[in-house]
């Protein structure tokens, strides 16, 4: 039986336009688990990356709950969803969103600081393992306008694992980089998940979402489709590939 | 041109932030500098009009009656320069006292003339008929209700010579443009035709040689062929009549002008400086705003540019931006510069004691705006050259990110003081934007310095002494003239009881120099003469010192040779050395007693002498034992700092230059700390909602932003301290040169560069904490997002 990290329970997201409202995200209802690569997949304009920013309180919700431990972040303070961030939640962008005047060691220490459980020294030392982890370690000097997407995307997902969050956000991190830069980044999330990291990832490419163990499908706000699957195993691509096709074609893909 | 009115109004409708603080920024230095201006203008034409309605003479002179012969009467009517000479007689007195307020300046006691104006009690108006004075009634000139902060009804005593006196009731204050002034030490007073006759008659029979009471008034109007100035014309009727030579006092027009506006002059001068300087601000503030926003409308300006819109017509588009912000604030402050206008000259009106007409000058207004908006339009064509440089395609494909940080040299980020070190390397990285903030901070700083500084100057002994101006611990004055006094004696008793750190003796007087009627100071010891600026004091029986304004009115320098002369006497003297003095407010000069009795043939008659303590707490009990052995042939006066009538005289004048100076620069700090954040915030708006993401809190990041500032204020700061070691004793000396003081020496006071310096850095970290609000109200999200 797995265990659920965060549960979303009647959750909606709407906006004013034009003096009416638009509904993005509606009455929506499930449960993320524990060690589970689950990926959001849906059309654009369906509400997935709202939907993350909704779970991750990143953005609040209209109205709903957001469980996690036991208490609804959608209420808590917005000082407990900043400490929520820099222990509990990691978060990849697909714009990976480095501080610009921040070294990519700086930009993954800066979140380490913040984490009271350890020195500065054991941040510095663990923000080094991270660079040689993610193969950046020569270039950790060098500012996010020097380096390639992909190298900018390794320093981001680093940046999100630093302070070993519980639950790992990713917002379509493929989606400004090319196969190969996509494929390293898809990667090292699967590595991660792999050492029984949590993720949530949203995504609109069928390569990405092949490392899922858990697909749910987004549709006008409501999630309308869900398919678990066995750990990714490069071996199996092509049938996992076949697999989730017809799964999407079923919902209108 | 609807292309540009398409964009200019999208502009303005987006940068509604920047349109009212530069508006708001320019309507403060409009409203102070045109009114200002205004007031000066409008006080130097009233008292010209005053001139005018009371029939004053271009030169006023007072002489003994008994030294006015009918040759000296047939010179001044013959003269071709005069049109008109008019003699009214007068009694001089010898010092005043009204409640607790004394004053020793003499007055010139008269019967009312025909032709004066007599203020109404607010004395914002006249009133439609002087009333004729009964026995016992006094008008006043209306700078002796400031000066002695007396009203109507109030008792005033005059004292005569030889301890007789006079008492009366003032009936009301009337408008005296010869000598009305506050800053004018003799006075010319009105009493009854019966008062007029009874003091004579009493007094005259006590007149002796030295000690003397009546007096001619003596009104010279100028002959309409002349058209010289009022000093020229002085000073050729006085070549050709020597009626100066024999005149106790003299007054011209233009002296009268320039030293009735004197005190108003000097303030207005720094706060011109200081007007000078928040323009340069509002400059630094614009060149930022325009820096910034090129670069956050990078884009936008790219795909303009490939729609074919030329470099020139963007830059018209921002020029056009800031000139109408600007012209908005020229409108703004020229409509706010009424009130401000009215009240400056109510304030004024107590120094100046003419009633001036009320309004702005729309001379001054229009230069003012032609001078602001072309100074812009200089800066801002400047500024907006970085629109050239932008590449259409590089823009488009979002090559905006590399002109945002422009250094490598960056501070490092630390856990230990997270915060702090982000704030530091923010400003690292971004130094160009901040630069300007610096020197804003460093030029309010500097003028809140200053001004402290000025403060420290008048309040002090030492200060005032460098100025030229001896603040004595004791005075001592005979009362009696029949008394036989050794001051020899007197010196040695005071030492007796306390060591005497300072003695000397002062007469004051105008003399003849060159044939210019000025302030000659004789002392008994001339090396103790303060204020040498150049060369040394005169310490030989034919030297003396001038003033810069001597030397340049005479245009003598230091080794020329001048002539002396005093009625029949005369005698020639070298100019050993240049000093600043603020007596007769720097029109003066002052000579040793040894070289004066040169020129007069006989001994100096010394009435006065003072002295300063080495141990203040002595002074009480000197002047106690003094007043014991001496108190029937003297007068002692004891000066303490906090009852000091010419330091709190000062006093008064810094303190409200403070409140003008502390006012504008918070004003502004608030104005420039909203515009910089604003700014800084938009261009930050990303990296405040990654470090929201990743967990910082907003009360955390807006310490971050206030941290910044506070960083920023503090470097400009000790900028500004530094600046003021180097200049402010430059920038007061020119200010406080109308008064004839050109040299300060500024004592670094702690608390008055550390005050302003805090007083700055905490309104910048409010304000930028203030302004850093948006970081709580905005959801992570949006700040990466939008």
């Amino acid at each position: 039986m797995k265990k659920a990290i965060l549960s979303a329970k009647g959750l909606c997201k709407s906006f004013a336009h034009n003096g009416g409202q638009i509904h993005i995200l509606s009455h929506i209802d499930f449960d993320l688990y524990e060690g589970d690569f689950t990926v959001i997949m849906g059309s654009s304009g369906s509400g997935k990356s709202t939907l993350l920013y909704a779970l991750s309180g990143m953005d609040r919700a209209t109205s709903g709950e957001v469980i996690y431990n036991g208490r609804d972040i959608v209420k808590i303070k917005e000082k407990e969803i900043a400490k929520l961030r820099h222990t509990d939640f990691g978060f990849i962008f697909q714009q990976m969103h480095l501080v610009s005047n921040l070294s990519l060691f700086e930009n993954i220490a800066v979140s380490g600081y913040l984490n009271k459980k350890r020195s500065s020294q054991e941040t510095k030392k663990r923000t080094e393992e991270l660079l040689s982890q993610m193969s950046i370690d020569h270039i950790k000097s060098h500012l996010p306008s020097q380096v390639s997407g992909g190298e900018q995307q390794r320093c981001a997902i680093a940046r999100a694992v630093i302070n070993d969050p519980k639950l790992l956000f990713a917002d379509e991190p493929t989606g400004a980089l090319n196969r190969k830069n996509s494929e390293d980044v898809l990667s090292l999330l699967t590595e991660l998940n792999r050492a029984g990291q949590s993720i949530l990832m949203v995504t609109h490419d069928i390569r990405a979402a092949l490392r899922a163990t858990r697909l749910l499908y987004l549709e006008d706000g409501k999630i309308i489709g869900e398919m678990n699957l066995p750990e990714y195993s490069p071996e199996e691509e092509q049938s996992r590939e076949t697999q989730i096709n017809s799964w999407l074609s079923s919902l209108k893909w | 041109m609807m292309d540009i009115l398409t964009l200019l109004k999208a502009n303005l409708r987006k940068k509604k932030g920047t349109f009212i603080s530069i508006m708001l920024l320019t309507a403060l230095i409009v409203s102070a500098v045109s009114s200002i201006f205004s007031v000066r203008m409008n006080y130097t034409e009233a008292i010209e009009n005053a001139f005018e309605y009371a029939d004053c003479g271009d030169v006023t002179a007072f002489i003994h009656t008994e030294k006015l012969t009918d040759e000296l009467r047939s010179s001044m009517e013959n003269s071709e320069y005069a049109e008109r000479v008019d003699y009214t007689q007068c009694i001089c007195t010898n010092g005043s006292e009204t409640g607790d307020t004394t004053d020793g300046n003499s007055y010139f006691m008269m019967e009312l003339p025909e032709k004066i104006r007599l203020f109404n009690e607010k004395a914002d108006s006249y009133e439609e008929n002087v009333p004729a004075l009964e026995k016992g009634e006094i008008y006043l000139p209306y700078g002796m209700c400031s000066k002695l902060g007396c009203n109507t009804g109030d008792k005033i005593k005059l004292w005569l010579i030889f301890g007789e006196s006079a008492e009366f009731t003032i009936k009301g204050f009337v408008e005296e443009p010869v000598q009305g002034s506050m800053t004018i030490g003799w006075k010319q007073i009105f009493i009854s035709h019966e008062d007029y006759e009874e003091i004579y008659n009493r007094c005259k029979p006590l007149e002796t040689e030295d000690v003397l009471l009546e007096f001619t008034k003596i009104s010279v109007h100028q002959a309409e062929s002349c058209e010289l100035s009022a000093a020229k014309f002085q000073r050729l009727f006085n070549q050709e009549t020597h009626i100066i030579d024999y005149a106790t006092g003299a007054l011209n027009k233009e002296q009268t002008i320039r030293y009735s506006v004197l005190l108003p002059d000097v303030v207005t001068n720094i706060v011109l400086v200081f007007m000078v300087f928040l323009f340069v601000i509002v400059l630094i503030v614009m060149s930022h705003s325009i820096g910034t926003e090129i670069e956050i409308d990078y884009v936008s300006l790219g795909v303009l540019k490939s729609q074919g819109f030329s470099e020139s017509r963007l830059r018209a588009v921002i020029m056009l931006q800031y000139l109408i912000a600007e012209l908005a604030g020229i409108i703004l402050g020229s409509i706010a510069a009424l009130p401000i206008e009215r009240a400056v000259s109510e304030l004024c009106m107590s120094v100046t004691a003419v009633l001036p007409e009320k309004g702005i000058s729309a001379a001054v207004s229009i230069v003012l705006s032609l001078v602001i908006m072309a100074v812009s339009a200089v800066i801002v064509f400047i500024k907006t050259r970085k629109v050239g440089k932008i590449s259409p395609v590089r823009a488009i494909s979002g090559g905006r990110e590399e002109i945002y940080f422009d250094s490598r040299l960056n501070a490092p980020v630390s856990g230990k003081a997270l915060m702090t070190t982000l704030s530091l390397r923010q400003l690292t990285s971004a130094k160009k934007r901040y630069i300007g903030t610096i020197f804003i901070v460093a030029l309010l700083t500097f003028s809140m310095i200053t001004v402290n500084l000025t403060g420290d100057l008048l309040a002090s002994r030492s200060g005032m002494k460098s100025m030229g101006l001896v603040i004595p611990d004791i005075d001592v004055s005979y009362n009696d003239p029949d008394a036989e006094i050794d001051w020899d004696e007197i010196d040695s008793f005071i030492a007796e009881n306390t060591e005497i750190e300072e003695v000397n003796s002062i007469e004051t007087g105008y003399v003849s120099l060159d044939g210019e009627n000025l302030a000659c100071s004789v002392y008994s010891d001339p090396e103790g003469i303060p204020g040498v600026l150049r060369g040394r004091e005169p310490i030989y029986d034919n030297e003396l010192m001038i003033t810069d304004m001597v030397a340049e009115l005479l245009d003598v320098k230091m080794g020329d040779e001048v002539t002396v002369s005093k009625q029949d006497n005369e005698a020639e003297y070298i100019i050993s050395g240049i000093f600043q003095s603020a007596n007769d407010s720097g029109m003066s000069f002052a000579m040793g007693a040894e070289a004066y009795e040169r020129m007069t043939g006989k001994e100096t008659e010394i009435y006065y002498r003072y002295y300063i303590i080495k141990d203040k707490s002595d002074i009480t009990d000197v002047s106690e034992k003094l007043n014991e052995k001496y108190g029937e042939e003297l007068d002692i006066w004891v000066y303490d700092d906090s009852d000091n009538p010419v330091l709190n005289e000062y006093g008064t004048i810094v303190d409200a230059l403070k409140i003008i100076i502390y006012a504008f620069s918070v004003i502004f700090a608030f104005v420039v700390v909203r515009m910089v954040c604003a700014k800084a915030f938009l261009q930050e708006r990303k990296d405040i909602g990654v470090y929201k993401a990743l967990g910082f809190t907003a009360g955390r990041l807006r310490l971050g932003f206030a941290i910044r500032f506070l960083i920023l204020s503090i470097t400009g700061s000790v900028l500004g301290a530094v600046l003021s070691v180097f200049f402010s004793a430059k920038m007061l000396g020119a200010a406080l040169s109308l008064i004839g003081l050109s040299k300060m020496v500024l004592e670094f006071i702690a608390g008055s560069v550390i005050i302003p310096a805090v007083v700055i850095s905490v309104c910048f970290f409010l304000f930028a904490y203030i302004a850093a609000g948006k970081i709580k109200r905005i959801q992570a999200r949006e700040l990466i997002t939008e």
